[in-house]
């Protein structure tokens, strides 16, 4: 499966992660696990883009 | 043979030791073309492709769609020649097989053209194009956008074909980690339709193929005529993975192109297309976010240690002078219990 659907996900909540951030509507507590779960994200996407062996199979 | 004389062996037999420059061999091909009355004033029928020109010559291939033949016409021997000639005509060219020494090739050099009609297979394609332009197999609406990150890539060509090599290098150079399945096809002669629909087929049937590209290398109109049958297209139109086609040729408009969902020009393009760069898209999308992120919490945290201080310095500005109410209130206790004391001493009751 392409992993479009799984990079775009994760990258959305990102950008909405920000967004809460930016506008400054939660407590230092609330913010501190944001941030985490931000960081988190940004951690799988990279680990997706590091998913595969890149073999190469030849079918007759 | 074997029991031929000696002499007679040296006759038809080149000396042994004998080293020829590639000059020499090549004068002497020419000679054996020269000097071979069947080569001469031939009359040979076919269609017309690859026609090109400049100033000095007329050059196209014939071909009867199994085989084909270079050919060409000097331009002022054209200009006088009532024929007029373009890709898909059918003609009945009447000339000498040449041998063109310093290029290797042979050719047929013709001084009279018949202009017999429109190609069949000129024809035909015309027909089938029109056909399955009218059923929408062309229409936008039906193209399928590839993923952006494909997991495993699909390629129909040749095991042994360059286009394999170009499209394998290009993928990989864009992200290593996109799995690759090559199903080996036939892309040229009259299997080709079967065998290339057939490998669409196959991976298109695979659910772990995110993308299937077609390629092959350049060739002749007549060499990439499996690309306009409606086999390959029906297989390209009907496979629910997007296609992406990458045959190699400049200006022409092929069938397979026209109906597939992405056509490239190469097969490199084909794989810079379908892959994107993993090294690009970190540095242009991942990590600006993640500069993002650190930054909107920074100011976030900023803020909220700031508040932090603002309300403790308010709590102190605002609370009462003196000691804390705890120590008045332990001092009303300790009174009271005294005066209950007192009272009970007085009144004798303890």
């Amino acid at each position: 499966m392409a992993k479009d659907s799984e990079i775009h996900d994760r990258l959305s909540r990102v950008e909405e992660i920000i967004e809460q951030l930016d506008a400054d509507e939660c407590n230092l507590d609330e913010g501190t696990a944001l941030h985490e779960e931000g960081q988190e994200l940004l951690a799988e996407v990279r680990e997706i883009l590091d998913e595969g062996s890149g073999e190469v199979v030849e079918l007759e | 043979m074997a029991d031929a004389p000696d002499t007679e062996r040296q006759a038809v037999e080149p000396d042994a030791k004998e080293v020829l420059s590639v000059s020499q061999l090549n004068d002497r091909i020419a000679s054996v073309v020269q000097d071979t009355p069947a080569l001469n004033g031939v009359r040979c029928i076919g269609e017309v492709t690859d026609l090109h020109q400049n100033s000095t010559a007329l050059y196209f291939t014939l071909t009867d769609g199994d085989a084909e033949l270079p050919c060409m016409i000097w331009a002022n021997r054209y200009r006088e020649m009532d024929a007029d000639l373009e890709d898909g005509t059918e003609v009945i060219l009447e000339g000498d097989i040449d041998y063109w020494v310093e290029g290797g090739k042979i050719d047929l050099k013709p001084w009279e053209v018949i202009v017999v009609g429109d190609g069949d297979q000129a024809a035909a394609v015309e027909r089938l194009r029109s056909e399955l332009e009218e059923r929408g197999w062309f229409d936008d609406e039906q193209k399928q956008q590839p993923p952006a990150f494909p997991e495993r890539v699909g390629v129909v060509t040749s095991l042994r074909g360059d286009a394999r090599y170009d499209i394998q290098n290009a993928i990989h150079e864009q992200d290593p980690t996109v799995d690759i399945l090559v199903k080996d096809a036939t892309v040229q002669g009259s299997n080709a339709p079967t065998s290339i629909a057939n490998g669409i087929h196959h991976l298109d049937r695979s659910e772990d193929v995110d993308a299937i590209i077609i390629g092959r290398g350049g060739g002749s109109d007549s060499n990439l005529q499996a690309f306009n049958t409606e086999r390959v297209a029906e297989a390209i139109f009907t496979a629910n993975t997007p296609v992406v086609t990458a045959i190699g040729h400049t200006d022409d408009r092929l069938i397979a192109d026209q109906v597939t969902d992405v056509a490239t020009i190469t097969p490199t393009a084909a794989g810079e297309y379908i892959a994107n760069s993993r090294n690009d898209f970190l540095a242009s999308e991942i990590e600006p976010l993640e500069q993002q992120l650190d930054a909107a919490y920074e100011t976030f945290q900023q803020e909220h240690e700031h508040e932090a201080e603002l309300a403790e310095a308010v709590e102190e500005v605002t609370a009462p002078e003196g000691l804390p109410p705890v120590y008045y209130k332990a001092a009303i206790a300790v009174l009271l219990v005294l005066l209950l004391l007192i009272t009970a001493l007085w009144l004798e009751v303890i």
